[in-house]
């Protein structure tokens, strides 16, 4: 590329300002969409329903807001999903750099296991096994079952394994020489070794476990313990069919929650772009696909 | 002595490792494993109210009956055409925008293109279907107000069965799109350079140098990635159907997971939804398997 970037004519310029015009295009329009979320929460409802393609507020408001206080159901439901995403994320990221270190160490039937642990990923027994499953391991209605049966994610645990196979065995043979045991060395040695993927992995499975919904859909009942994701999924499929309803009845004024549902879904996004800009140092430098082979 | 102790010594660090691998061991054989032992349901005449090895063997009843079903047939149509129009649109969409992404010489520009691409991947459905939702609501949506400003009747696109499946994708490729060029860009830049340099020199056009150079450096990512899709054909999105479907839409939106939930927890039927479960499985087994030998066929490397 950069033979070429010293040879630019007038053609290649002109192809330039197109590609970045139509790539500056997609990216306005993939924004935009958040930007007028956002935007909006902070509208009164008059001033939303007036004009929702405004691009800035011109009497900001935090009415939106001050009802979901003043409700305040998510918060239960944003505290389940914050439990989740801290104890899963600190729960998956051990165990599964655990489970890689072991893993990336020579054992006697190390390519049956990995080849077992690699099937799991295209092999699934279905939803209804697993709640057999899970009922069968008293998990149905607990906090665990968000969390156990996602220790561990194969994906990731074969990026660390890989990255722990490159590691220069010499750090360790000294180690092992000035008599650590592996633990010794898996704690003081491999593992402040890896806080680079250690950082990235942690950080996909926190937005991971964020996202939590299937579980809490297919093995949680008890509304207490329902995630965030599945509150607000309820809440605008909830306004979708009574819109539904709204449509054939013909057009009557409308259900005063606009805003409102738009607040919420501020509130479940905002943990995600908090963490974002520090997500995207993983994903520009190439962390995880540098260890995916092939 | 000492040469016994040692070695006994040595054994017992070697043997450390399995204290390392028995966690992954026990995970892989409680979570993913042991739920294979499940799938006889769908062979057996299971209730809730007696023990499953109690339960009755019926060959292949609850196939016969899922098949006949006709909303489990409408489930498996929908769920092949929704997924025939996320491949269709889903799949070169992101090897044309990682095409375009690497040709950007600006290093910040590319960046922060980059970075706002690659967002909606890491929103969930809940999320992104509320904003959907809300763009394209028939009262005061964006879409329906600037429809509107133009003359147009108000379309209720989340209501309507003819828009509803076009919106479905529309939206997967608003959350895939960007994400999806990751690995195409990593594939893009192992491309040897001196290779642009020297067909530079040679006087191949830019058009020339795609088709020559750049398509088959990634055409083992664009293979690779296609039989990982077909295997995932079946998979449509539950959360998303979730989030945006409503009853209006159920006959274009039921698709095999959501007929799954619906029948084995929600109506209790565990055999049958069992069986629907384990025949999705089997599709994407011999999907895989049949897309990896004819990638083979036609000279590349497949997966398997």
């Amino acid at each position: 590329m950069h033979a070429q970037r010293q040879r630019t004519d007038r053609g290649e310029q002109m192809w330039q300002w197109f590609n970045g015009g139509v790539i500056a295009l997609i990216c306005v329009v993939m924004l935009y969409p958040f930007w007028q979320t956002v935007v909006a929460s902070f509208m009164t409802e008059a001033e939303y329903l007036s004009s929702p393609l405004k691009l800035i507020v011109l009497e900001p408001t935090l009415a939106a807001y001050k009802q979901v206080f003043a409700d305040g159901t998510i918060f239960v439901h944003l505290r389940v999903t914050f439990l989740i995403a801290v104890v899963g994320t600190a729960v998956a990221l051990f165990v599964t750099a655990y489970s890689a270190y072991g893993l990336s160490k020579p054992f006697v039937g190390s390519s049956l296991v990995m080849f077992l642990i690699v099937m799991t990923m295209f092999v699934h027994a279905g939803l209804i096994p697993d709640y057999m499953n899970y009922k069968s391991l008293g998990l149905i209605n607990q906090f665990a079952v968000y969390i156990l049966p996602y220790m561990i994610n194969t994906f990731y645990l074969i990026i660390m394994r890989s990255t722990f196979l490159e590691f220069p065995r010499e750090l360790e043979e000294a180690a092992r020489i000035d008599g650590c045991n592996d633990f010794r060395i898996f704690f003081t040695i491999v593992l402040p070794l890896s806080k680079p993927i250690l950082a990235a992995i942690g950080l996909f499975y926190a937005v991971a476990f964020w996202n939590t919904y299937m579980q809490s859909v297919f093995f949680i009942t008890d509304s207490e313990l329902k995630t965030v994701q599945e509150y607000l999924q309820k809440l605008v499929s909830d306004s979708s069919d009574l819109e539904g309803v709204m449509a054939t009845e013909s057009g009557e004024e409308g259900f005063s929650s606009e805003t409102v549902r738009l607040a919420n879904i501020v509130l479940v996004l905002l943990p995600i772009a908090a963490v974002y800009p520090f997500l995207q140092r993983f994903f520009v430098s190439g962390i995880m696909m540098g260890s995916v082979k092939g | 002595m000492q040469h016994i102790a040692q070695r006994a010594k040595l054994l017992l660090t070697k043997h450390q490792i399995y204290f390392f691998i028995v966690p992954a061991i026990a995970f892989y054989a409680i979570f993913k494993y042991k739920p294979l032992y499940f799938i006889q349901i769908a062979f057996k005449d299971f209730r809730v109210t007696r023990p499953l090895e109690a339960s009755p063997w019926v060959g292949f009843e609850h196939f016969a009956t899922l098949f006949q079903s006709p909303d489990f047939q409408q489930a498996l149509l929908n769920t092949v055409i929704i997924s025939f129009y996320k491949l269709l649109f889903g799949f070169p969409a992101p090897i044309l925008l990682a095409l375009m992404l690497n040709e950007l010489r600006h290093a910040a520009f590319k960046r922060i293109s980059q970075s706002i691409l690659y967002l909606p991947h890491f929103l969930s459905w809940a999320v992104l279907g509320g904003i959907v939702y809300n763009l394209f609501s028939v009262h005061d949506g964006l879409v329906n107000h600037v429809l509107g400003r133009l003359g147009y009747e108000p379309i209720y696109f989340l209501g309507s069965t003819e828009h509803f499946r076009s919106l479905l994708v529309l939206s997967d490729v608003w959350k895939t799109m960007g994400w999806g060029t990751i690995l195409y860009l990593a594939a893009l830049s192992r491309i040897d350079t001196t290779l642009y340099e020297a067909a530079y020199v040679d006087g191949a056009s830019k058009l020339q140098r795609l088709w020559h150079i750049t398509l088959p450096g990634i055409s083992t990512t664009i293979v690779v990635l296609f039989i990982i899709n077909i295997g995932h054909l079946l998979d449509v999105g539950f959360e998303q159907i979730m989030v945006m479907g409503n009853a209006l839409v159920r006959p274009v939106s039921d698709i095999i997971d959501t007929y799954v939930f619906r029948v084995g927890l929600q109506e209790g039927k565990h055999s049958l939804a069992t069986a629907a479960g384990l025949f999705k499985t089997l599709v994407a087994g011999v999907m895989v398997f049949a897309a990896d030998r004819i990638a083979k066929m036609i000279g590349h490397r497949g997966i398997i």
